[in-house]
């Protein structure tokens, strides 16, 4: 017994900071419908599995005798953790102490979870709450100084983007280096009404423009989830956060160099699904639904969306198929007619970089009639994300299978694939495509022929019917210009095919890659 | 009231209600034809029908009302 004295010491240090802020913040931070750091952390990994780091962290006084007069523990709460069994670091900010600002921090626990994560090559879960360790003009009072900006850790953040999976989520009102945090990530999760992200917040904000903000109006998910993009997907709860982190890690790989984790699929791999022969309306002019035609190909369930409402003329997700993890896209008609502007443009570039990453063989349902015309989308820059887009296409090393299920025009439906590579590519019978549709197109190459004709509209409907004639996808085929054209019936079967065939070599890829992820 | 606006431009080749019309969630509304495509253009919640400011064959541009539904 002879350092009992100590061990003493050490349980009720300990005790103390699992008190975080005090009883009665702890009331008020549940009076606001969140939960506490510690909480949340219980939630999300796997019961008895939390190995705390850095618990004895935090701001101390003592008495006249040297001895513990108080203790105020920091307010980032990080360790390493399993999720599923699959090893994990964990951390979040305590917003009970210091509203999780700097200068409550101590030590710079963040930083120091994000690059265990990195040097231990496993996924980094953030919990940001309050400023999320951001600046506080209290740290220019407590050290007699004011200080250069330097984003402390920012190194391991922009290198572990491109070698483990990084997901964050906002559970409260976050700003600055919290914001910036939720941001670098590869899946982020906002709280419906109950966390918002900015730049600053509300105080700021009216001092800057003069005008009080409500921080909802400044910085929910009704703006981050959607028009903005900021944010990946909205839940409704905080529990609901826990099972979509656990839910998207259980595709990815821990790290760059390994490959996605394989499961048994209940799905027989050779299911024929009856409906993927109507899905597909014969008028060209009519949408078919995306999320059910993909239900009827990947494994059953295994579709899970992310950043639903941001560009969502482009649906993305992971998926299985016989088990196997894949990265998919698809156009989704019912909006904007499924064309490619700025923001879709945007989701494209960042999943396909995700996807390269994470070594997720990428599957990709194209009906793409072009990039988004008009003023709007011009003003928007679409030219120029849209080649960004078609860059991370020409980048991507990942295998990579494209099914034309019926149109690719222009210069964004040839985006969909990188025609240097040897790619596997199945058309259906619906498939439609050309540098220009015919309607529209021959006005503009037979504009002189149309304009000189004694009756114009008749002329250019005449060159139209000439030209529809020659646009039967088996025309293509016969060309080996689309290598093969299916009973869509059979996509899941060789699909399904495709990925096992692909995964016997995948590991040969499974490395960062060359170009790293860029938030 | 809540507006029913159009999300990006186009023609308006379907208008499938009519004022005082009672209208749930995600009911279609209208059809827009954009980049080729009837797309169709949901009540974003349930409601009745206010009022319509669009006819067929009307074009629209992005962020234009269509609609306007009341409680």
């Amino acid at each position: 017994m002879v350092w009992q004295p100590e061990i003493d010491d050490l349980k009720r240090r300990r005790e103390l900071a699992y008190e975080m802020g005090s009883p009665e913040r702890v009331q008020r931070h549940h009076d606001r419908g969140h939960l506490t750091v510690r909480e949340r952390l219980d939630l999300l990994v796997d019961p008895g599995t939390f190995r705390e780091r850095g618990v004895l962290a935090g701001k101390a006084t003592y008495d006249e005798d040297g001895n513990l007069a108080s203790f105020i523990p920091s307010n980032y709460v990080m360790g390493v953790a399993k999720i599923d069994g699959r090893s994990v670091v964990v951390g979040g900010d305590d917003f009970t102490v210091r509203g999780g600002a700097a200068d409550g921090a101590v030590g710079g626990k963040s930083g120091h979870a994000e690059r265990m994560a990195a040097e231990l090559r496993i996924p980094v879960i953030r919990m940001v709450d309050g400023t999320g360790g951001g600046g506080s003009v209290k740290t220019i009072e407590d050290i007699g100084r004011t200080y250069i900006p330097g984003n402390t850790g920012w190194d391991v953040i922009t290198r572990a983007m491109s070698e483990i999976p990084m997901v964050a989520t906002a559970m409260g009102s976050i700003a600055g280096i919290g914001a910036a945090r939720v941001a670098a990530s590869h899946f982020s999760i906002m709280i419906k009404g109950n966390s918002q992200v900015f730049i600053a917040g509300p105080p700021v904000v009216e001092r800057a423009f003069g005008q009080p903000i409500e921080k909802e109006d400044l910085g929910g998910s009704h703006i981050h989830a959607h028009g903005s993009g900021v944010v990946d997907n909205e839940v409704e709860t905080e529990e609901e956060a826990f099972e979509e982190i656990k839910r998207f890690l259980s595709y990815l790989p821990s790290n760059a160099w390994q490959l996605p984790p394989v499961c048994e699929s209940s799905d027989p791999w050779d299911r024929r699904d009856e409906g993927l022969l109507s899905v597909i309306p014969r008028d060209r002019r009519r949408p078919h639904d995306i999320r059910k035609l993909l239900a009827m190909i990947l494994d059953e369930g295994s579709f899970f969306e992310i950043a639903r409402y941001f560009g969502p003329s482009l649906v993305v997700g992971l998926a299985r198929l016989g088990g196997r993890p894949v990265g998919v896209l698809a156009n989704d008609p019912r909006m904007l007619g499924g064309s490619m502007d700025g923001a879709a443009s945007d989701k494209f570039a960042r999943f396909i970089d995700l996807f390269d990453t994470f070594n997720l063989p990428i599957v990709n349902f194209v009906d793409q009639p072009g990039f988004m015309l008009g003023t709007a989308a011009e003003s928007s820059g679409v030219a120029r994300r849209g080649v960004r887009a078609l860059a991370a296409v020409n980048q991507a090393v990942v295998p990579w299978a494209s099914v034309v299920v019926r149109r690719a025009y222009g210069v964004a439906g040839a985006g969909h694939q990188n025609h240097a590579r040897w790619n596997y590519r199945i058309a259906w019978p619906s498939g439609d495509w050309g540098s220009l549709p015919i309607e529209g197109g021959v006005q503009a190459a037979y504009r002189r022929d149309i304009e000189a004709a004694e009756d114009p509209d008749a002329y250019r409907a005449a060159l139209e019917e000439k030209l529809s004639d020659l646009r039967s996808p088996f025309r293509t085929a016969e060309a080996f210009n689309i290598e093969d054209i299916i009973d869509p019936r059979e996509t899941r079967p060789l699909l399904c095919e495709w990925v096992e065939l692909v995964y016997q070599s995948l590991d040969t890829i499974a490395r960062p890659k060359s170009r790293g992820t860029r938030p | 009231m809540a507006d029913v606006n159009a999300e990006w431009p186009g023609r308006v080749a379907e208008v499938h209600v009519a004022v005082g019309d009672q209208v749930e969630a995600e009911q279609e509304l209208f059809t827009l034809e954009s980049m080729k495509m009837l797309t169709p253009i949901p009540a974003s919640r349930a409601g009745k029908i206010a009022e319509i400011l669009v006819a067929v064959d009307d074009f629209v541009d992005e962020g234009a009302t269509l609609a306007r539904l009341a409680d």
